[in-house]
């Protein structure tokens, strides 16, 4: 079974395709690795006591919490998840600021958090992690960091009943002078609508889906396609964060049937084309080399976006090539 | 003046105004489960419980006074959930809230002779007494800075916030708080001080994030701020910001004692270290968190599991209970 993935998750992916294509304005990603991760409450755009405007425009004249939109006062948008969860940041920047010293799951006025600044001039804020002595903060202030490398991990630290992320987005305001909440859901400033996690891709197709059949010694080029269901563009330039393809399963393991045409002894190659956009299909083409022996082998490869994050191998349909190498040479 | 201080003070509602509000939230991730949220026009009229009665519903609270070197320590009895927000300077009352940052909070007064005055605020984050002890001051889960008359329980919204932090009252009724960008994430945190006559808030120091702020005996303020990668300490006075210390990255939970010469803080998982200025290293007094010291600086309240302990400077316990207790005396003050 080359592709495991279910038939729901194409129906998936062009519900999003299509949502996605009208309305992404911007390069945020979702702050967090987990496609499972549901918005629990969003930006009350309505900064009066007891009146509440949530992203889809519906105003309510009371403070009652609405679930999956908006509770009162509420300056950024919670993402429950469990203790230690990854959180990524939304969009390349650097660091401005970070507090670690609270407990993981300390209450008090204040909790831990990494703040990030933009180059659109917007900040972005990701509150109640867990202590730095528990990895809650994986940044230092002077950071540079790209959309989706990992920045933290969540915990419950500060006002906080149960593990969740409150990911806020800061816009400078002139007449203010000062960073205020904006809405990233309201403004659309998510690459793709409603969202999705930085990483993810799903399997299209490939140059032979049957076994390769590999002389020993042999060089064959062999080709996949996937297509990219996150919320971050691939690209294959630039120092970090380029998408490759690598063996898997161990993670980064020295392949039998490394080319001459690989990066190195467990990188294939990057992605073909300079850019992928969200919904778009990226081809990753590179050389299987026959091993000296003979007999049947299978090599396993998995995506990862260089030196930040591996995709959910899970969700590219189990990827790998059954490899056949034959006692003739060449 | 940064637009969220501008904010803090657009409501104030006349004197004769003492029910405003509904029931309201700082819902939170398990405010979700609540079943049949109420929202109610106005909060119910406060509820005057007497000793007898609180003694028969079994809920009758004792105020347990110890004498702790200069200062008086009041033990809450029996154990509660309810969380103690505020001792009076005389120690003849204190505040407790039956949650912290929830859908509601039932704040309750409770007396030395074992009477209790019970009122519904929209959530309960902090509160602090006047001087005199006649009225509080206290933030909801909102952020929303409340006047709640001691002896009646009426209640008045000063101003919509948000605010954070024990508010501390000087003698003339002003109020010391912090005037923050969000109560959830307050990554924006202004040391101010609010007029509830008027509404009006002034900022006491320049700092962006103020984690607490402690008046010291001379008039200045110790302010305690983070800054990018640390946390500082600073003594405020006629305009002036002097470093009184560097804390490094981790240091939280900082308190200071009215002379100024000594600064308690946590390190989590290390527990409570002292720093005597000007100059001295850091030393251990063991575990616990969220220090505080008392009025005359002689001794340290620090929260130890479930319960508080006493400390002397040298890390010595003078006094200890299982029970949530607080300095009568030190507002602001509690671990």
């Amino acid at each position: 079974m080359r592709r495991a993935a279910g038939s729901v998750l194409p129906v998936l992916v062009l519900m999003s395709w299509s949502a996605g294509s009208a309305l992404a304005t911007d390069d945020y990603t979702l702050p967090f690795y987990d496609p499972g991760v549901a918005l629990s409450y969003g930006v009350d755009r309505d900064r009066t006591l007891s009146r509440q405007l949530d992203w889809t425009g519906q105003t309510w004249n009371d403070a009652v919490p609405h679930p999956g939109r908006v509770y009162d006062q509420h300056s950024g948008v919670d993402y429950p998840m469990a203790l230690r969860s990854e959180v990524a940041a939304a969009k390349d920047g650097t660091v401005v600021d970070v507090e670690g010293g609270y407990g993981t799951s300390q209450f008090g006025n204040f909790g831990n958090f990494v703040l990030l600044k933009h180059s659109d001039g917007r900040q972005t804020l990701y509150y109640h992690l867990a202590s730095a002595a528990d990895g809650g903060i994986g940044v230092a202030v002077g950071n540079a960091v790209v959309a989706g490398q990992p920045i933290g991990r969540s915990g419950c630290s500060g006002i906080c009943h149960g593990a969740h992320l409150h990911f806020e987005m800061l816009a400078w305001s002139a007449t203010a002078k000062a960073f205020q909440s904006a809405d990233p859901l309201a403004e659309r400033r998510w690459t793709t609508w409603p969202g999705r996690i930085p990483f993810s891709a799903s399997y299209v197709r490939e140059s032979n889906p049957g076994t390769e059949v590999i002389k020993r010694g042999q060089t064959i080029s062999h080709w996949v396609e996937f297509r990219n269901t996150g919320g971050r563009t691939w690209r294959n330039t630039g120092s970090v964060g380029r998408i490759a393809l690598g063996t898997w399963r161990p993670a980064a393991h020295a392949s039998l049937f490394r080319a001459s045409d690989w990066l190195s002894s467990w990188m294939a190659t990057f992605v073909d084309a300079a850019s992928v956009p969200p919904n778009g299909v990226g081809r990753f083409t590179f050389g299987l080399r026959g091993t000296p022996v003979a007999g049947s082998y299978r090599e396993t490869f998995n995506l990862v976006a260089q030196s930040v994050h591996w995709f959910d191998h899970a969700r590219l349909g189990g990827f790998y090539v059954p490899i056949l190498v034959s006692n003739l040479t060449p | 003046m940064s637009a969220f201080l501008g904010a803090a003070a657009r409501r104030h509602p006349p004197a004769d105004v003492r029910h405003v509000g509904s029931v309201l939230a700082l819902p939170l991730i398990l405010v979700l489960l609540a079943v049949g949220v109420a929202s109610a026009d106005r909060p119910t009229a406060a509820l005057r419980v007497s000793a007898a009665d609180a003694a028969r519903s079994g809920s009758l609270i004792t105020l347990m006074p110890h004498a702790v070197g200069g200062a008086t320590l009041l033990e809450v009895q029996p154990a509660t959930a309810a969380s103690l927000l505020a001792v009076s300077a005389d120690g003849s009352q204190a505040a407790l809230a039956d949650q912290l940052a929830q859908l509601s909070g039932s704040l309750t007064i409770a007396r030395a002779d074992g009477s209790q005055l019970r009122l519904q605020l929209p959530g309960l984050l902090a509160a602090g007494f006047a001087v005199d002890g006649t009225w509080l001051a206290v933030v909801d889960g909102r952020g929303a800075l409340w006047e709640v008359d001691a002896a009646t329980g009426d209640a008045a919204l000063v101003a919509d916030g948000p605010f954070l932090g024990s508010p501390i009252a000087a003698a003339d009724g002003s109020l010391m708080l912090l005037s923050v960008s969000s109560v959830e994430a307050p990554v924006r945190s202004r040391l101010v001080r609010i007029t509830p006559s008027n509404g009006a808030v002034t900022p006491l120091s320049a700092d962006e994030l103020v984690y607490a702020g402690f008046p010291l005996a001379d008039g200045g303020l110790a302010v305690v701020a983070h800054e990018p990668g640390r946390t500082v300490v600073r003594r405020v006075a006629q305009g002036a910001s002097e470093l009184l210390a560097d804390l490094g990255p981790g240091a939280v939970n900082v308190a200071v004692a009215r002379d100024g010469r000594e600064i308690a803080y946590e390190l989590p998982g290390r527990g409570i270290f002292l720093l005597d200025l000007p100059g001295a290293s850091p030393r251990s007094l063991g575990a616990g968190s969220q220090p505080c010291f008392a009025a005359d600086g002689a001794s340290i309240l620090v929260r130890r599991g479930t319960g508080t302990a006493a400390l002397a400077l040298d890390g010595s316990v003078v006094a200890a209970t299982e029970r949530q207790a607080g300095l009568a005396g030190s507002a602001g003050c509690l671990p």
